[in-house]
């Protein structure tokens, strides 16, 4: 038997033609992404994975409308995110970036006392100015440098026109250079 | 001590987000085939069937206003803390017995009869049983693995001051199966004519469920939602403690399942 072809847009056509196990291949390539993209809206492990979870099954039962040939992803995490909004529950409370974070400066070879600890403190000071930034500006910084989305998908996850993603990344960067420096003087 | 210059932000961004260990991607395919090879069947369509039927949207009604009066909130898609209430018409079919026909509770789909200390010793969850001494030891014990974690069953039979027996000889049977304070109780299922009151059971959510079978949808140990049946058809009583999601079945009062519930200890800490 020939093995089914694994190209994104042959998988998404079998998927719509009704193919579960085609929609498998999709969940399993695009589960790690959906996830996080929803954990960064929610802050929260458990309900990020039903809005991923949710999500997948709205995007099978979405197919029909899905532009053939145009990229999954994007269309797929334009969901995710939706699915995530629509569930966050009491995120406000919740710390942003709550998330064990390996120990810094674990790539430098026996690094000195001082440079961790200087690592350390401005890790934790970009870690305080991105909690203090508004919600537009986590998220569209997150998307970009820590899940490295495109700039489709995130604008995609962010519900904005695309060409609007480097304009707000730009001003959400220069907001955080402006709080960390207001930071550094405080200090 | 003087601190260097500041590196790039883009470039503290991006070593930033190669350090965030995110939490492991809990694997959805499984969750998400269930989902998509079954007919479609919205929570939505669902409750709009529901109110198409004057006797059912009384009771539609009647349930909304027991919840509000217990002054809880009800979120969209009937949220009520980590646990949705689903409405069905029709409910799923209750696993068979494996067990040895014949004996108390053999036939209920239980898993493998077994003792208490072994179903304890099987499973990583706190296990409680009730100390009524109504109730006294469980007639028989069941260690199933169809749920992630084990499910651990007590069947209690025939007894002075308990209700009649039920099905299989059971009059009360207690079930036990992982879920922690992260693996939310997350859905339950049941069916119209029945009531639900949410209650505080041993300082946990709990749930007193009156009225026709209903089924519980909750979220295992692995991510995957997973139904179980009541295995006796009658009022139920379920909750979560610690880690450990409880339930209490039989032909009991809300006031009888409650005082059974306030018995509960711990096996750990009875040793």
């Amino acid at each position: 038997m020939a093995e089914p072809s694994t190209d994104e847009t042959a998988v998404v056509e079998r998927a719509r033609g009704g193919d579960p196990d085609a929609f498998d291949l999709l969940v399993n390539r695009h589960q790690d992404v959906a996830f996080r993209v929803a954990l960064l809206v929610t802050r929260d492990a458990d309900d990020a994975a039903d809005a991923a979870q949710s999500a997948f099954i709205k995007a099978y039962r979405g197919l029909a409308g899905f532009r053939s040939g145009a990229p999954f992803r994007p269309w797929l995490l334009a969901i995710v995110a939706n699915e995530a909004r629509n569930l966050r529950r009491s995120a406000a409370r919740r710390s942003w970036l709550p998330l064990p974070l390996h120990q810094a400066g674990d790539d430098l070879l026996e690094p000195s006392p001082e440079a961790l600890t200087i690592a350390d403190e401005r890790r934790r000071d970009l870690i305080a100015a991105i909690d203090r930034a508004p919600e537009a500006d986590r998220l569209v910084v997150a998307y970009r440098y820590f899940l490295d989305l495109s700039e489709a998908e995130t604008a995609a996850a962010l519900d904005c026109p695309p060409g609007t993603v480097k304009s707000r990344l730009s001003r959400a960067l220069a907001r955080l250079r402006a709080d960390l420096s207001r930071a550094e003087v405080a200090t | 001590m003087t601190q260097p210059p500041r590196p790039d932000l883009e470039d503290e961004l991006l070593a930033l987000g190669r350090d965030v260990a995110y939490p492991a991607t809990p694997d959805l395919r499984r969750a998400v085939r269930m989902a998509i090879t079954r007919p479609p069947d919205s929570l939505g369509a669902r409750f709009r069937a529901l109110l198409r039927a004057p006797y059912r949207r009384s009771f539609v009604f009647a349930l909304i206003a027991l919840v509000l009066a217990a002054g809880l909130v009800v979120g969209a898609a009937y949220q009520l803390g980590g646990l949705r209430i689903v409405f069905v018409d029709t409910l799923p079919t209750v696993p068979s017995g494996t067990g040895l026909s014949g004996s108390l509770g053999a036939d209920l789909g239980l898993g493998t009869k077994t003792t208490l200390e072994e179903a304890v010793g099987m499973v990583d969850y706190e296990v409680f049983v009730p100390r009524l001494p109504a109730l006294g030891q469980p007639d028989a014990v069941f260690f199933g693995r169809n749920l992630a974690g084990g499910q651990i069953s007590l069947a209690y039979g025939a007894r002075e001051g308990l209700p009649a027996p039920v099905t299989g000889g059971v009059a009360i049977l207690v079930t036990e199966f992982p879920g922690g304070m992260e693996q939310k109780l997350a859905q339950k299922s049941v069916g119209p004519g029945t009531t639900v009151e949410i209650l505080t059971v041993n300082g946990g959510i709990g749930f007193w469920i009156e009225g026709r079978p209903h089924v519980i949808v909750y979220r295992d140990p692995t991510g995957y939602y997973v139904s179980e049946s009541i295995r006796l058809v009658r009022n139920s009583l379920a909750w979560q403690q610690g880690n450990t999601v409880l339930r209490i079945e039989g032909d009991l009062s809300r006031e009888e399942a409650l005082a059974i519930a306030a018995s509960f200890q711990s096996t750990s800490a009875a040793h």
